[in-house]
Parts: structure tokens; sequence; C-alpha cells
């Protein structure tokens, strides 16, 4: 399945959470490590919380567009399904 | 070998934080104190051990760079910066650096196998903590603490249960003597976890009581130290017990490690055992009562204050005698045992009066 | 029982015998071919359950007999990784034609370097732990998992006493570290000989983090290609027996090489990543202990994991020490997996290998060398070379690097198997 409905609620709250940020901290277009510090770790990190809590299948290769929230959003908007 | 003199100590400890409330606990003769230990897989609420009371990495870190850290990796961490007094190492450019030499048994045995039970438990095996990862490699604990402080010279994680102390500190003066670093830190560290607790007790008894922390020396060249020397290794030398016969084992051992010191039973001023569980430890306080007259068996705080301590064991050793006041040139030294064989024998010339603990 | 003198000359230290478990074979011999041949040993794990894992590919030891190779320490009483130490260290012994005998007459080193040490004994623990409860650990759960078991397990098999025994737990540069170790007790004359090496076994841990991390390769390891994707997790042992030159020559051992040197740093940088300054650092450290001169170098055993960083920087830090025109740098990983601990004793076996047969064993799995991997790295096929002096690089997480120089040793014997 593609072009998912995507809980930007609950990636917000993932991303703010591995961040270590207050919630306003992180606008869509903030950058993760240049802006909040993150490392290549914490990228991972935010890979594989989204794929663990929103049950989706993200790309290896897809990590390194994972630079801001928007671009989290729009790697989500076309992600498989996890298979059951 | 030329020898390396210790020259500044520091340690994280049931006790507290920083050499100060170690020193002076073991001058004391105070057993550690028991508290709960971490709530984590396998803990018991009721459980108690001599843990450091309340101790968090990121608490006691700061939060960046230890997210996910291990229990193992921040007390060591903590007793670098520590040692180092919070100043950066002096003449990181120089070719060599400064070296850390880490003895462990097992690493953070929990942590492993947390990480392995996530792969089990999730929807898919790969659902395991990309934060703890970094952990995964047993060298976590000595790396993040050269990272944190960028001591650029040699770098070593070494593996010989409760003998770890002793081989950290004897492969940290070859560091040395070799000419592979300027100077080294060396020490071991045990972390408190349930699975810890249910492993030593299912081989050496219900009631064994555990302990953990961390210590660790800054070891320089004898010629070259800018520190204040407290005390000289004069030599370290182990090896293995063939059947269960740890006193033969263990009495050759001392005799190596005397004869490389150039002196004998009867210099010796203190003698520490590690105070092995089971046969080991019969075999080692009979060798000790062989070997070594009452005085000098009762002269150092014995570790069995800290509880089963087990890689920690040795550097918590070097402790006791570091702390003991006493006139300058006193003769000393430590024995280990590990029940699955390793025995050995360090001995140390003390140089301060002790007080400086 | 002779404890050593520290010597007043530093020894020479001479590599005699070389035990070996790999996916590509077993014994020096089977490794050797599998080396000249190019032979991948890529398959399917068996040693635990990888279903559901996105690739379930990985270098295994196959055809490996515990019961058979050991004669003392029981199978069913150790792990994988501690069988794998003992059994290479037994086949290393009778490679350099001596026995139990002459290693309790003299003391001596033992040093194993690991990744996981037991962790796969750890991963059963959990799993009975999850089934069981707290019945799951035993009397003999805390032995079985200590990472120090590997090099006692060595002690064990070979029934020594007159010895100092470690395991170096530096992740992927352990066998390095342990050789180096080995060096240092020989060339000062604390020891009179030294078993020294690494072992790995696969296990559900490692395997897991690093998919997580998504350091696996598809398909195959291609080290410093155009399309690498990763790695490939592997398992084995590396053991290697010195001794001083001058006690091979008394006894007529044939010699594989001269270990020259070695040099460990830390990168003290990033947890994960090599530093490419640092492991330059750490190449001339070991170039400056061997006392040989860059150009004197006629090849390296890259670590040349496949992965994107690590080959990248790997390579800018060896053109840093070498300019323009490095030696031949090959990556055995493609032949045989990351094999953690073992993987630089392993690499450390291929150049003694090199250099005595006289072959550059070749970077497998290869299609187009990475613009940014600017190195000759004899792809897919052994060719035959005069090899007189090879660099052994182990880079770890945690920046600990180590590297070892072994060089040629001119034998009055001088009779080399060509």
């Amino acid at each position: 399945m593609t072009a998912n409905t995507v809980d930007v609620t609950t990636v917000r709250a993932i991303i703010v959470d591995i961040l270590e940020l207050e919630d306003d901290e992180l606008t869509a277009t903030s950058l993760f490590i240049e802006d909040h510090g993150a490392d290549s770790l914490g990228a991972i990190e935010i890979l594989s919380r989204i794929e663990k809590e929103l049950g989706v299948v993200i790309p290896q290769e897809d990590l390194v567009k994972l630079v801001n929230l928007e671009a989290v959003l729009g790697v989500l908007a076309t992600a498989e399904r996890r298979q059951p | 070998m030329s020898t390396a003199v210790i020259t500044d100590w520091s340690a994280v400890s049931p006790y507290g934080t920083g050499r100060g409330p170690l020193a002076a606990a073991l001058r004391a003769r105070t057993a550690a104190p028991e508290s709960a230990g971490p709530e984590e897989w396998t803990s018991d609420p009721a459980a108690t051990a001599r843990v450091v009371p309340g101790f968090e990495v990121r608490d006691a870190l700061g939060k960046a760079g230890t997210r996910g850290m291990d229990r193992i990796t921040g007390l060591t961490a903590v007793t670098v910066r520590e040692l180092l007094g919070g100043a950066g190492p002096v003449g990181e450019d120089d070719e060599l650096g400064t070296g850390l030499v880490l003895g462990v048994a097992s690493g953070s045995v929990q942590g492993f196998m947390e990480f392995t039970k996530a792969s089990l438990e999730g929807d898919s095996p790969i659902d395991v903590p990309p934060s703890k990862t970094p952990n995964m490699a047993m060298n976590r604990a000595a790396s993040a603490s050269a990272i944190r402080h960028r001591l650029k010279g040699p770098n070593s994680t070494v593996a010989a249960g409760r003998l770890a102390g002793l081989v950290a500190l004897d492969q940290a003066r070859r560091l040395l003597a070799d000419g592979r670093a300027e100077r080294v830190l060396a020490g071991s560290a045990e972390e408190y976890s349930a699975t810890r607790a249910h492993l030593t007790r299912a081989a050496h008894g219900a009631g064994t009581v555990l302990g953990e922390g961390c210590v660790m020396v800054l070891l320089e060249s004898a010629g070259t130290a800018t520190g204040t020397p407290l005390a000289e290794v004069l030599a370290v030398h182990h090896r293995v017990a063939p059947d269960g016969d740890f006193a033969g084992a263990l009495t050759a051992a001392v005799g190596a490690a005397l004869a490389e010191a150039g002196t004998g039973p009867a210099d010796v001023w203190a003698a520490v055992p590690s105070e092995a569980p089971g046969t080991a430890g019969d075999q080692e306080r009979r060798v000790h009562g062989e070997l070594f007259p009452a005085e000098a068996r009762g002269r150092a705080a014995s570790v069995a204050l800290l509880g089963e301590t087990a890689a920690a064991t040795g550097a918590y050793q070097l402790a006791a005698l570091l702390s003991e006041p006493g006139a300058p040139g006193r003769i000393a030294l430590v024995t280990a045992v590990d029940p699955d064989g390793p025995v050995g024998c360090a001995v140390l010339r003390l140089l301060t009066d002790g007080a400086a603990g | 029982m002779s404890a050593a003198r520290p010597a007043a000359q530093p020894r020479r230290v001479v590599l005699t015998g070389c035990g070996a478990l790999s996916s590509i074979g077993n014994g020096v011999e089977e490794f050797t071919e599998g080396l000249k041949a190019g032979r991948v040993g890529t398959g399917d794990i068996g040693v635990f359950d990888t279903t559901g894992f996105p690739s379930t590919r990985g270098h295994q030891v196959h055809g490996f007999d515990a019961a058979a190779r050991l004669h003392r320490i029981r199978p069913e009483d150790t792990g994988r990784a501690t069988q794998f130490a003992a059994a290479a260290a037994r086949m290393a012994l009778d490679d350099a034609g001596l026995d139990e005998e002459w290693l309790r007459a003299r003391r001596g080193t033992v040093v194993i370097g690991t990744t996981d040490g037991e962790v796969g004994e750890l991963d059963l623990l959990t799993e009975s732990a999850l089934s069981l409860g707290l019945a799951a650990f035993t009397g003999t759960s805390l032995s079985r998992t200590a990472t120090g078991g590997l090099a006692l397990g060595v002690v064990r098999e070979l029934a020594l006493s007159d010895v100092e025994s470690s395991t170096v737990a530096t992740a992927c540069a352990a066998g390095n570290y342990a050789i180096g170790a080995g060096f240092d007790a020989i060339r000062t004359g604390r020891s009179a000989w030294a078993l020294v090496g690494g072992a790995d076994a696969l296990n559900r841990k490692t395997f897991a983090g690093f998919a997580r991390l998504g350091l696996v390769a598809p398909d195959e390891c291609r080290p410093f290609d155009t399309g690498r994707l990763g790695l490939l997790t592997g398992e084995g042992a590396g053991l290697l027996l010195l001794e001083s030159e001058e006690s091979a020559l008394a006894r007529g051992a044939e010699i594989y090489a001269e270990v020259l040197g070695y040099g460990v740093n830390c990168d003290a940088s990033h947890p994960t990543a090599p530093e490419r300054d640092s492991v330059a650092r750490c190449i001339r450290l070991a170039l400056e202990n061997a006392s040989v001169k860059p150009e004197e170098v006629d090849l390296i055993s890259a670590h040349g994991t496949g992965t994107p960083t690590n080959d990248a920087t790997e390579i800018a830090a060896i053109r840093e020490v070498y300019g323009d025109r490095p030696p031949r740098t090959v990556g055995v990983k493609a032949m045989i997996g990351h094999t953690m601990g073992a993987a630089s004793a392993l690499g450390a076996i291929a150049s003694a290998l090199a250099i005595r047969h006289g072959f550059v064993p070749p970077t497998a799995n290869h299609r187009a060398t990475d613009p940014d991997c600017p190195v000759d790295v004899v792809p897919n096929a052994s060719v035959p070379a005069d090899v007189r002096i090879v660099q052994n690089n182990g880079l770890a997480f945690g920046g600990n690097n180590a590297v070892v120089l072994l060089g040629r040793h001119d034998s009055p014997r001088g009779e080399y198997a060509r």
C-alpha cells in the first residue's frame, strides 16, 4: 500500500522525543543534524521508531533523505506497509 | 622494564563519586551501603546490592552523546572525568598520546540480553533500539571515555573476569615500557544488573552480595612522570590454575611477581586478597595465611566491604592500598583469583603516606 | 617451567604456525586454496533463526566438527566462539610443528581478540529466560558467557598453566591488538611463545544490530566497489603461533613471515564512523614501529568492510600516507565476510600466506572500483606476485585502530613453497 495518510502528530512526537527537543523547537524545515545536533544514529533511530510505531517499511536508501520533518513526511507518504 | 608509577587515581563507588569518599570509607573499614538496583528486565524490586546509589548515566554525564549509553560505560566515563579533573589531557597533540586500558568481565550483560530480547520479541527481528547499538561493541566504555576526553593513544578493553584489573594494569605498564603511549589510564569496571545478579548467584550461591563501580589510575613512566608518584608498579604476573589447584598456581604467581620486584614475602607490608567466591577464595586466603603474617594481612581494607565486584575487584584492591596511611617505601601486593582458573599478583611500592586520598 | 627473562636486545618475532576457520575453508591449506581461487563463502545463516530479517545471508563456518578437533574442552560445556579459538589454536600449534609439551616447558602468552565473546550463549540464555524465567540461569551460565573464556578455552584445551592469558575485546580490530600484544611479549623476552589472534561466532544480537544500522549488504560484500551496499557478518577464527627468530631457527621451523611491528591508536571522535587522519596516523605509527618506509610496502590487506563510509575513509587514509601511488589494496571480507574479532587475525594470516606463497588474494565480487576508492583492488582473481612486506589493517567501532606489518623472512633455509 502506498500514499498513506500520515499521522503527523505521532511523527512529530517521535522526532521530538528522540532529538530531545521542546515541541516548538521542531519546525517543518528545521534540520535534524545542523539545527538540532543529531548524529547519524539519530536518523536511524527516527526511521526505526517510525517503522515500528506506524507499521511501515522505509527503504534503507531513504535514510539520507530524512533531514527534517517535511522530508520524513514525504518519505512516509509513499512507504510500504509492513508485512503482517 | 622501566617501572611505571601511579600519579593519580579516581573512582565511582557505592560510597559516591571520586576518590575521596572511597578512600575514606576504605580507611574506616565501612561496608558499602546496600540500595536498590535499577529497574530493568528480570529485576526483583525488593533486591538490593552494593550499587552506586541512584546512579543514572545521563544525570551523571549530561545529555550530549549519552542517549542509550549503558551503565558500565557511564560508570567508566564518570571515573575518567573525575581522574582528569575536568581538564583535557596534557599534550594530546604529541605523537603517542594518552592510552586507556579498561578491564571488564563481559561488559553489559543486561544490555546485550535486552538487545537480543528486543530482536526476539519485536514485530520485526531488527526492531532493536538504534541508540543502543554503540553499546553492542564491548569496547564502548573505553572508547566512549576516549571520545569524551580526546584520548588518542592506544585504547584497549581486556576481558579477564576477576583478573581484569591486574591484566589492565599489566597491559598499561607494557604500553609505557614499549613506548606506545605517553601515559595510560588503567583500571577496571563492573556494572550491577539484574541479569548479572542472577548469573552470579546461580554460580556462587544465593547469598552472594553484588557490588559495582570503577577505579582508574593514571600511570606514567617513572623517569618522565609529571605528577607526584603515589606508588610504583614493581611487578605483575598472572597464569592459570590447572584442575582447581588455585593455591599452587597462586603461590607460583606470587613468587614470580616478588622475584621480578626484587623482594620477598618478608618485606611485604600489606597483602590484599581478591576475596573470590567459593573454593578459589578459600585457597587464596590459605596462600595468604601461609606466606604473610597476620599484621600484613590486616593492614589494608578488604574488598569484601564492596561485595562481589567481579571485574572491578582488582582496581578496588589498588584503591585499598593507595588509601592506606603509612610511611613511604612500603611494599604491598594484591592477588587476584577467578573461579574459572586465572590467578595473578601485582607488587607495588607505596610512595606516599596515603593521606592524599 | 622456565620463566623467560627480559631480553637485552629486542628479539625478532616470526610467525611459524597458522590456524584458520572461515567460510572458505578450515585449516591453513583450505584457506590458502580459497584465497588463491577467490572463493566466496556466502550462504544462508543457519546458526540462529533468521526468520523475518531483511537479509539472511552471511559467512558461516561449515564442516567444523568440534568434538573431533578438540581433545580436552568439551563442546557441550563451551560456546561456539571458544570452540573456534581452541580449535584454531590447536591447528596453529600443529602447523608450527610443535606440541603441548614444548609450550608447557616455556612461559607463554595467549591473547584472543573478539567482538562478541560468547554473546551467542547470551542469545540462547535470553531465549530460555523468556520461556523459563529465572530458572534459565544455571550454575554454569556465568562461566559459559564470560568473555575471558575465549583465551581460557585455548589454555584449557592445551592444558597450559605458566601462561598469561587475556581476551581483548576491542571489537573489529581485536585480532590485530592480540597480535601486537604477542609481538611485544616475544620481542621483549617476556614470553617464549605466543598464541594470538581472534575468534567470533555468528549471533543474533550483532546480526540484528548491523541490520538495524543499515550496514548489511543484500547480496554480497563488495569492498571499494561503486555499488557497495554494506558488509556481511561472518564467523571464524585466526590463530598465529609467534616465537623468536632465534627459537624458530634453532628448531628448524618453517617461517611464514616476520612480524615487523604494529601501531595502535584511537580516533576519540565518533562511536561508529572511522576518522581519516587518525587512521592515517595509526598507519604511520605501525610503519615507524616496523622501520618500514611506505614505498617498501607491496600490499595492503585492508579492513575493507564494504560499507560506503568505511571504505572511502580507509582509502583516503591510505592515500594520505602513501600518496598517489598506494600499493595494491585488497579486501578479503568479500570472500570470508566480516568475521569481527577474527577479521584482522585472518587478514594477517592471508597477508602471511601472500608473502610465503607469492600471490595477492583478490577483492572478490568486484564490478567497478569506486572513484572515491582509487586503488588497485586486484579484482576477482588472485595474481602471482613477489610480496615482501604487507600492511594489515584493523579498524573498529569506537575508533580503536590497529595496524600490523608483516615481512618476508629470508630464512637461511631458503626453502619457500611456491
